[in-house]
């Protein structure tokens, strides 16, 4: 088993220990259910269909909120525990730990995105639903996981304080959604420009089931580079104490 | 899996001592150099982003395909013989919000590029960059257009290019001035690819004669049903006229199509038009009414009343249409299965002008699905019945392998009147039912009201339904063939402004009584004392004044003798043999020959009179070539108002009712290239809670079931997740809780040594 795996299934395993991954798992499952099935079933008009944009147009709002509530404690409470610099002298490299704690954490978000399977499932039962859309939603929702990820892990490891870095996480992320919007109150230029850089108009793009090889880079790239930087994070400290 | 190990302990002196820092590189390891770092890295993305925007490689997940090019565009990409060049005269310089439009647009046209296989050149022009751009643009019909935009400290306009030319083969081209959407972008671009391909317009001639409004008040507010969409829609690919035998002149002869919508007030002339149409080979549509409604009447729903014939009129256009093999019986079909009927929203103002929405299902809007009905018949069938003897009888709803009905998921009919085939068709006539009803319907005379809001409208009918035989009824049926006509014995009606013709020569025309004198009114169709006295006429005696032509005359079989020449006119031998020139096929023909050109109304000048000299008439009693026709019971399906959705809710909507359409004219008059460019986004995606195909369900429990259902999904599919999620919390803590009892059991041995196995 290689490093890296060793510390996802900690990772992985200490989220299920901890009363806030239900806390805050409960209440997307809760919230983003109640919100998408009291829109679905509305049909007093044209008649309800079996399509899941509703849902899939909320994940990054709940996201916003999530993923950081996730990542905060990744570097944060190792930092608070003191068990951080006893990490850094571990025999792992940077990379394992990193790559641990980020497919860890992305690990439980895609557990709590398969609890949202039966929403697709009951659609499929009573309509004729595209599964192509929600194969690309639920793809796109964990691209756009791990972006957010990335960003808060990196977040993360600049702070000793899990809720600093929650609420330095989510006013990045939101900064990042509502890029577009600034860029197009600007120039045309800047517009498209913002939009290369948002990850919400990439997930929108492969939500509505295109699987374009730009956004696959977009994510590729976008994780590299905060995970990259936490990397150098960690360096630093392990030079500068 | 191997258990985890209970205690976590350094890996052992195997690993490789510290790595060094395989990251970053940053020397002095100061904050200055990891910022330096960062932007670096900043950098590197942007640029990657950059260098990759223009990778397009994807794959489209959707079912339909609803972001690739459609089959029919590739197969008319294919055709492509000759470069076609799209010059998209594109100004760069655009509002922000446009942004995204401005690139599907650009990625679209690059996917037509792609398709094409090197027969596509797209050249990218900017008006606004350059002054003979912009005149050229100016010159082609491709128009700016002014849109707002928002400047640092104030709104602003700014000019907008975005215009498309085609040129293809040198001297072909077309321009769309301004592409509003990159949605509609496929359907707006294919089908004229495929008209500089053919180098032709199919022709498509309309009757559109809509029943006014009963109530003044909406006829003044324009609230009188109209097909506007439905010709909108097509006037891109076909070339439409409005159907016009006013001067008594025949439909032209390179006619592809004639489309009746809502036929009433025919006159015999427009009769005898109609069927010289399908006798020359020409396709024919028809949008057969029994009854219409008027919506606005505040919801009851009032009968329009109508005839299919006008004052006057000796022959009957049912009598016509069963002559080809079609019968109508002028009733309405009320659907009785919950889960097909329509749905209509009523607002409801209460005595403080507070409105409030109310939802009524109504029997005559249904939907028919492609459901086969064999398979339904043990829930159907009625007790002490034999379901297989009922299957026997049960047909598909709809006939998808018909390339017409390819890929709708359903269809909506409004107020709509069996069509059926008549038994048996005629030798060389071959008949199939496209669409049909469930078999638990109810056929009724129209009433005079019928408001959804009636409560009894359903009670009533469902009590009914029960002790009436099950049977499905036909809504949409074609015929293919050589066709007989209905004019076949019968002499040329009267053409309009005949009249004058009669009373200038002193002559008579078939059917006319030479004791009535000239209508002053000539040419108009409203009821005029000549056309009661033709009324009054014997028809045995008209034939009789037919047959001009000696028996002992050669004659093509197929053509009848019986003409409506000018009195006074050239030699007839002559005009006979002119007349078999007419019927050579179409691409042969003179131009000058297609069909006479309109008779000049009384009062012509010189010219008028030699044309009308030179005019014959000749009815072809046997189709010489091949026909097609298709009878739809119900013409509001296409109506502007049932496609746009009616009332605040937009419900019901025939969407499907223009897809059908589209596709019906496209299969008579095109090689059906453009079919799946329509089909896309057909499939219905409605959720059905309860299935009950019995329609032994009365609406009450059917509503009932419904809203159980919903509630109990909803539930099940909010808390449901929570509680899984709740329950994995649950097993690990027991989990723990055991693992933890196993260690303390463990060390609290007495005979613990110390010593902890761990397990990898």
């Amino acid at each position: 088993m290689s490093k890296t795996t060793v510390i996802l299934k900690r990772e992985f395993r200490s989220y299920f220990l901890s009363p806030i991954a239900y806390v805050v798992g409960g209440l997307f499952l809760a919230i983003g259910g109640w919100f998408y099935f009291s829109r679905v079933f509305f049909d007093f008009g044209a008649g309800a269909e079996a399509r899941m944009d509703g849902f899939f147009n909320l994940l990054p709002l709940f996201f916003l909120v999530l993923v950081p509530a996730l990542s905060m404690r990744l570097w944060a409470e190792e930092k608070k525990l003191g068990t951080f610099e006893l990490l850094l002298t571990f025999p792992v490299r940077s990379r394992d730990l990193i790559l641990g704690k980020f497919l860890g954490g992305l690990l439980f978000v895609v557990v709590l995105l398969a609890f949202t399977l039966p929403y697709p499932m009951t659609l499929a039962a009573y309509g004729k639903l595209d599964w192509g859309p929600v194969i690309g939603g639920y793809l796109g929702g964990i691209l756009l996981a791990a972006s957010y990820l990335s960003l808060g892990l990196f977040i993360s490891s600049l702070t000793r304080d899990q809720i600093i870095a929650l609420l330095l996480s989510v006013a990045s992320l939101l900064i990042l959604v509502l890029l577009p919007q600034f860029g197009a109150a600007m120039s045309p230029s800047l517009a498209e420009a913002f939009k290369l850089l948002s990850p919400v108009e990439h997930f929108r793009s492969i939500a509505r089931g295109v699987l374009d090889l730009r956004d696959l880079i977009f994510y590729f790239v976008f994780c590299g580079l905060f995970l990259y930087l936490n990397a150098l994070v960690l360096e630093f400290k392990k030079r500068n104490g | 899996m191997a258990e985890e190990p209970i205690v976590s302990t350094p890996e052992p002196s195997k690993n490789p001592p510290p790595a060094p820092p395989e990251t970053g590189g940053n020397g002095d390891g100061s904050w200055f150099a990891f910022l330096l770092s960062a932007i670096f890295l900043f950098g590197i993305f942007g640029e990657i982003l950059y260098l990759t925007k223009d990778w397009a490689f994807r794959k489209d997940l959707t079912e339909e395909h609803l972001y690739s090019l459609s089959g029919s565009t590739k197969r008319v990409l294919s055709k492509l013989k000759e470069p076609l060049v799209i010059e998209a005269y594109f100004s760069k310089k655009i509002p922000g919000y446009f942004v995204e439009t401005r690139n599907k647009i650009e990625n679209f046209l690059d996917e037509y590029r792609k398709s094409a296989k090197g027969k596509i050149q797209l050249v990218y022009l900017d008006p606004l960059q350059d002054e003979r751009t912009r005149e050229k643009a100016d010159r082609l019909g491709i128009q700016a257009r002014s849109v707002q935009t928002l400047g640092s400290d104030s709104l602003s306009l700014q000019q907008l290019y975005q215009g498309l030319r085609l040129r293809y083969g040198g001297d072909k081209q077309y321009v769309i001035p301004f592409v509003v959407s990159p949605n509609a972008l496929e359907s707006q671009l294919t089908p004229k690819i495929q008209e500089l391909v053919l180098g032709k317009k199919p022709k498509v001639a309309l009757l559109v004669r809509p029943k006014a409004n009963p109530n003044p008040f909406m006829r003044e507010k324009n609230q009188t049903p109209s097909w506007d969409l439905v010709e909108r829609a097509l006037g891109e690919r076909y070339e439409i006229s409005r159907m016009d035998v006013s001067k008594g002149q025949l439909l032209p002869k390179d006619l592809d199509v004639l489309v009746l919508i809502e036929p009433k007030d025919l006159t015999d002339w427009e009769k005898f038009c109609i069927d010289q149409h399908l006798m020359r080979g020409g396709n024919l549509i028809v949008f057969q009414e029994a009854a219409d409604y008027d919506m606005s009447s505040m919801g009851m729903f009032r009968k329009i009343d109508f005839k299919d014939d006008a004052n006057g009129s000796k022959l009957s256009w049912r009598d016509q249409l069963g002559s080809y093999g079609v019968e109508t019986n002028g009733k309405l079909v009320a659907e009785m299965i919950p889960r097909f009927w329509g749905r209509y929203v009523e607002i409801v103002r209460d005595q403080w002008g507070q409105g409030a929405a109310k939802l009524h299902y109504y029997p005559f809007w249904f939907r028919v699905e492609p459901l086969d009905w064999k398979k339904f018949a043990p829930q159907l069938v009625k007790k002490g019945e034999d379901p297989g003897a009922l299957a026997k009888t049960l047909e598909q709803g709809m006939d998808t392998k018909d390339p017409v009905l390819k890929g709708l998921a359903q269809m909506q009919f409004f107020w709509a009147t069996p069509v059926a085939l008549k038994k048996p068709l005629k030798d060389g006539i071959q008949g199939k039912v496209l669409v049909r009803t469930s078999p638990r319907t109810l056929t009724e005379s129209p009433a005079p009201l019928l408001p959804p809001s009636d409560s009894n409208l359903i009670k009533e009918r469902e009590a009914r339904v029960l002790n009436e035989p099950m049977e499905q009824q036909p809504l949409v049926v074609s015929l293919r063939g050589k066709f007989t006509s209905f004019f076949a014995g019968k002499p040329i009606p009267q053409r309009p402004g005949q009249e004058s013709q009669k009373d200038k020569s002193g002559g008579l025309l078939q059917g006319q009584d030479p004791s009535k004198k000239k209508d002053p009114g000539g040419g108009k169709q409203e009821p005029t004392k000549k056309q009661e006295a033709t009324k009054k006429q014997d028809p045995a005696k008209n034939q009789a004044s037919g047959g001009k032509q000696g028996p002992g005359k050669k004659q093509d079989p197929g053509q009848n003798q019986d003409s409506a020449k000018a009195p006074g006119l050239a030699k007839e031998k002559d005009a006979s043999k002119k007349q078999k020139k007419q019927e050579t096929p179409k691409g042969k023909e003179p131009a000058k020959q297609q069909g006479p050109a309109g008779p000049p109304l009384p009062n012509q000048d010189g010219e008028g009179k030699k044309a009308e000299k030179e005019e014959k008439i000749t009815k072809l009693d046997k189709a010489k070539k091949e026909a097609r026709m298709v009878v739809i019971g119900d013409a509001s399906l296409i109506r502007d108002d049932f496609i746009m959705g009616i009332g605040p809710a937009r419900t019901p909507s025939s969407r499907e009712g223009i897809v059908f359409f589209s596709n019906l004219l496209d299969s008579m008059a095109l090689d059906l290239d453009l079919v799946e460019l329509r089909n896309l986004r057909s499939v219905d995606r409605k959720l059905k809670f309860v299935d009950d195909i019995s329609g032994k369900m009365s609406l009450e429990e059917y509503k009932t079931l419904v809203a159980t259902k919903k509630k109990r999904l909803r539930l099940l599919n909010v808390f449901g997740p929570v509680l899984g999620l709740l329950l994995v919390g649950l097993v690990i803590w027991f989990l723990r809780s055991s693992e933890k009892r196993r260690f303390l059991a463990l060390v609290q041995d007495p005979g613990f040594d110390g010593r902890i196995k761990i397990e990898s």
